[in-house]
C-alpha cells in the first residue's frame, strides 16, 4: 500500500517536472514570436512579458521537487563524505525535519495569501488582466510537495543502511555527460 | 556593534546549515525563516509570500533557462563536437595541437552556450581519445580540458552571468557585454601557454604527422560550421547592436538552435527529451536558489547588518583597491571548498552594497568576481569541473588533475592582475552600447 503511494506521487512529481521542461520550450517560442511581431508586422503583444515572468516561477515550483527527489539541487558534501556513517544518519534525519518544517511554513504563508487572492478575486496590476491566483498557486502547490519530498528523504535516512551513497547514485544518474551522443554521431 | 552578533549569528546558521548537508536553497529559505520571526515577529512570516513571487518572477532571468537550453540542444544534438572538429582542421600542424583546439574549441562553444560544466564534457568526451591515441601527457590534454571549459563562464552567454547580475542588480546586458574581451583575452593567454609548453617540452605533446589539408577542404569546414556562428550573431550579435534584450535573444537562440539542428537532421526526439530534462533540472535549481537568496538579502538590509558594514568599512582608511582584492582572496579561499553558486550567494550581498558605496564600477567588479567563480570551478581540492574530468578520464589519478589544474588557475589569477591594471577591458564595450 505505502509503496503503491510512494510510486504515484513520484510519478506525479515527474509530471510535474516534465510540464516545467516543456515551458521552457514553449516560452521561447511565444517570446520568439513577440519579438518577430513586433518588428516585422508592429504587433505588440503585451501578455508574452507577463506570462514569461509567471512561466519563470512555474518552472521553479513545478521542476524542483523532482530535482529534489533526483538529489540534483547543489548542496556542499564536503563535511558530510567524511563523516561516520552513523552520524550521516543523524545529520540527514535532523536536516530533512527542519527543511520539511520550513517547506511547510512557505506553503503556509503562500496558501493563505492564495486564499485570500480567491476570495478577494484580486486580479494582477498589469496590462494583461489575469486573476492573481492563476500565477501565484504553484507556489502553495509546489511548496507543499517538496515538502512530502523531504518526508521520503526523511524515510530514506530513517530505513536505509547507506543514504548517502543512494542519493550520490541518484545524482549521478540523471547526470549524462552526453558522451554517448558524440559516440552515436560517429 | 549590535550588527557584528547580526553578522556572525546570519553566517553562523548559514554556514552550519550548508556544512550539514542540506540543499543550499532550503537553507536559505529556513534561514530566512528564522530571521523574519526573530527581527520582525511572526506576522512577518507573510513577507514570504510576496517575495518568493517577486523574486524570482522577473523578465531579466529568462536567459537562465534559456541559455542553459541553447547549450543542452547543442551537446546532445552532437552540434557542440562540429566546433571542434573545425577549429582542429584550422588549427593544422601548430605544436600541441589538440591542446590548442580544446582552447579554441571552447572558445567557440563557449559563445554558443552558458554551460562550463556542458563544455568540459564536450571537450573531454570529444578531444580525450585523441589525445590519449597521441600520447598526450595530463600536463597538455587535462590541463587545456578544463581550460577550454571554464572559458563559457566569461564569453556570453552565460547562465552564470545572469545569474550573478541578477544578484548583484546590475544590468545583465552590459555584464554579459564585458565579458567578451576578457573572455578573449584569457583565451589568448592559454593559446599562447600551451603552444610555448609544447614547443619547449616536446615530450608532452608529441608532434605528430596531421594528415595535411588543402586550403579547398578547410573553408569547407568553415562552410559546415557557419549556420552556428549565425547563432552567435543571433544572441550575442543582437544584445550588443541593441536589437533585443538578453531575454529576448535567449528565447530567439533557442528556435534558432532548433531549426538549425532540424537542417543538420540531428534533432532527434530523444535528444530533445535529454536536453529540456537536464535544462529544467538546472533552472529549477538555479530559480530556486534566487528565492532563498533574495530574502537573505533582504534580512541583512532589514536588521541594519548591512549599513552598518558599509558605514564601517567605509571608515577604514584602506584603498579601495585592497578591499578589492581582499574580497577576490575570499572568493578564491571559498571556491577551494565550496560550489560556485553557494560563493556567489554568500559573497554577493555583503559585497555589493560596499563596492557601490566606494564607487566602484560595479560591472568591473562583477567581472572580476565571475573570473574568480570560473576558478572556483577547478581550484583543488573541491573545484566541480575536476570531478567532471575525472569522469571522462577515469585511469588518471586525482593528484595528477590537480598538478594540471595548477598553471591554469595561475593564468586565471594572471588575467585578474591584468583586468585590474587596465579596467578598460571590461569597461570598454558595456560603454560602447551606452552611448
Amino acid at each position: 500500500m505505502l509503496n503503491t503511494i510512494i510510486d504515484v506521487f513520484e510519478r506525479i512529481t515527474l509530471w510535474m517536472a516534465i510540464v516545467a521542461a516543456a515551458l521552457t520550450l514553449a516560452m521561447s517560442g511565444w517570446i520568439t514570436y513577440d519579438v518577430l511581431t513586433r518588428y516585422f508586422l508592429d504587433w505588440a503583444s503585451p501578455w508574452a512579458f507577463d506570462l514569461s515572468e509567471y512561466a519563470l516561477v512555474w518552472i521553479t515550483f513545478l521542476g524542483a521537487p523532482w530535482v529534489l527527489l533526483q538529489d540534483r539541487h547543489v548542496r556542499i558534501e564536503l563535511l558530510v563524505d567524511v563523516l561516520p556513517r552513523s552520524i550521516q544518519r543523524v545529520l540527514g534525519i535532523i536536516v530533512s525535519i527542519v527543511a520539511i518544517c520550513a517547506c511547510l511554513v512557505l506553503a503556509w504563508k503562500t496558501g493563505v495569501a492564495a486564499l485570500q487572492y480567491i476570495e478577494g478575486d484580486i486580479m494582477m496590476a498589469r496590462i494583461w488582466r489575469i486573476p492573481r491566483i492563476w500565477p501565484y498557486c504553484i507556489i502553495p502547490i509546489g511548496s507543499m510537495v517538496m515538502a512530502l519530498s523531504f518526508i521520503l528523504r526523511l524515510r530514506l535516512y530513517l530505513t536505509n543502511d547507506d543514504p548517502e551513497a543512494v542519493l550520490t547514485t541518484r545524482a549521478s544518474a540523471g547526470q549524462e555527460t552526453g558522451h554517448e551522443n558524440y559516440e552515436e554521431m560517429n | 556593534m549590535e550588527w557584528v552578533s547580526d553578522l556572525v549569528l546570519f553566517f553562523g546558521l548559514l554556514i552550519a546549515m550548508m556544512l550539514s548537508g542540506m540543499p543550499v536553497a532550503f537553507g536559505f529559505i529556513t534561514l530566512n525563516i528564522i530571521g523574519l520571526y526573530l527581527y520582525l515577529g511572526i506576522g512577518s512570516l507573510s513577507l514570504l509570500a510576496t517575495s518568493s513571487f517577486s523574486s524570482i518572477g522577473q523578465f531579466s532571468l529568462i536567459p537562465i533557462p534559456l541559455f542553459i537550453l541553447m547549450g543542452e540542444l547543442l551537446l546532445r544534438t552532437g552540434l557542440a563536437g562540429k566546433t571542434v572538429e573545425a577549429v582542429d582542421q584550422w588549427i593544422g600542424r601548430l605544436p600541441g595541437r589538440l591542446s590548442l583546439s580544446s582552447v579554441g574549441g571552447g572558445t567557440l562553444f563557449g559563445a554558443l552556450s552558458g554551460a562550463s560544466m556542458a563544455s568540459v564534457a564536450m571537450l573531454g568526451s570529444t578531444l580525450v581519445p585523441e589525445m590519449a591515441k597521441r600520447g598526450y601527457k595530463p600536463e597538455m590534454s587535462v590541463s587545456s580540458i578544463l581550460a577550454g571549459g571554464g572559458l563559457a563562464v566569461l564569453i556570453p552567454p552565460s547562465a552564470l552571468g545572469v545569474l550573478l547580475g541578477a544578484l548583484a542588480k546590475v544590468s545583465i546586458a552590459e555584464l554579459l557585454l564585458a565579458g567578451i574581451l576578457p573572455g578573449l583575452l584569457l583565451a589568448t593567454l592559454y593559446f599562447l601557454y600551451f603552444s610555448f609548453r609544447a614547443k619547449l617540452q616536446p615530450h608532452l605533446a608529441p608532434p605528430y604527422d596531421a594528415p595535411s589539408t588543402t586550403i579547398g577542404f578547410k573553408l569547407y569546414t568553415l562552410l559546415t560550421v557557419s549556420p552556428l556562428l549565425l547563432l552567435i550573431m543571433v544572441v550575442t550579435g543582437f544584445i550588443f547592436l541593441g536589437i533585443a534584450t538578453p531575454s529576448e535573444s535567449a528565447a530567439m537562440g533557442v528556435i534558432a538552435t532548433l531549426v538549425v539542428a532540424a537542417c543538420y537532421r540531428r534533432l532527434t526526439w530523444d535528444a530533445l527529451k535529454k536536453a529540456l530534462m537536464s535544462t529544467m533540472t538546472t533552472s529549477a535549481m538555479m530559480l530556486l536558489v534566487i528565492v532563498g537568496s533574495t530574502g537573505f538579502g533582504q534580512l541583512l538590509a532589514a536588521s541594519g547588518a548591512t549599513s552598518s558594514l558599509v558605514t564601517w568599512v567605509g571608515a577604514l582608511v584602506i584603498a579601495p583597491i585592497l578591499l578589492v582584492i581582499a574580497m577576490q582572496c575570499i572568493v578564491l579561499l571559498l571556491g577551494c571548498f565550496i560550489d560556485t553558486i553557494s560563493i556567489m550567494l554568500i559573497s554577493i550581498p555583503v559585497f555589493m552594497p560596499i563596492i557601490l558605496d566606494l564607487g566602484i564600477d560595479p560591472i568591473w567588479f562583477c567581472i572580476l568576481i565571475l573570473v574568480q567563480l570560473e576558478l572556483a570551478g577547478i581550484t583543488p581540492p573541491f573545484g566541480v569541473l575536476l570531478f567532471v574530468m575525472k569522469g571522462v578520464q577515469q585511469h588518471l589519478r586525482v593528484s595528477e588533475i590537480y598538478r594540471a589544474a595548477m598553471p591554469i588557475v595561475l593564468l586565471q589569477i594572471l588575467l585578474v592582475a591584468i583586468l585590474m591594471i587596465f579596467p578598460q577591458i571590461v569597461t570598454m564595450l558595456p560603454e560602447l552600447i551606452r552611448n
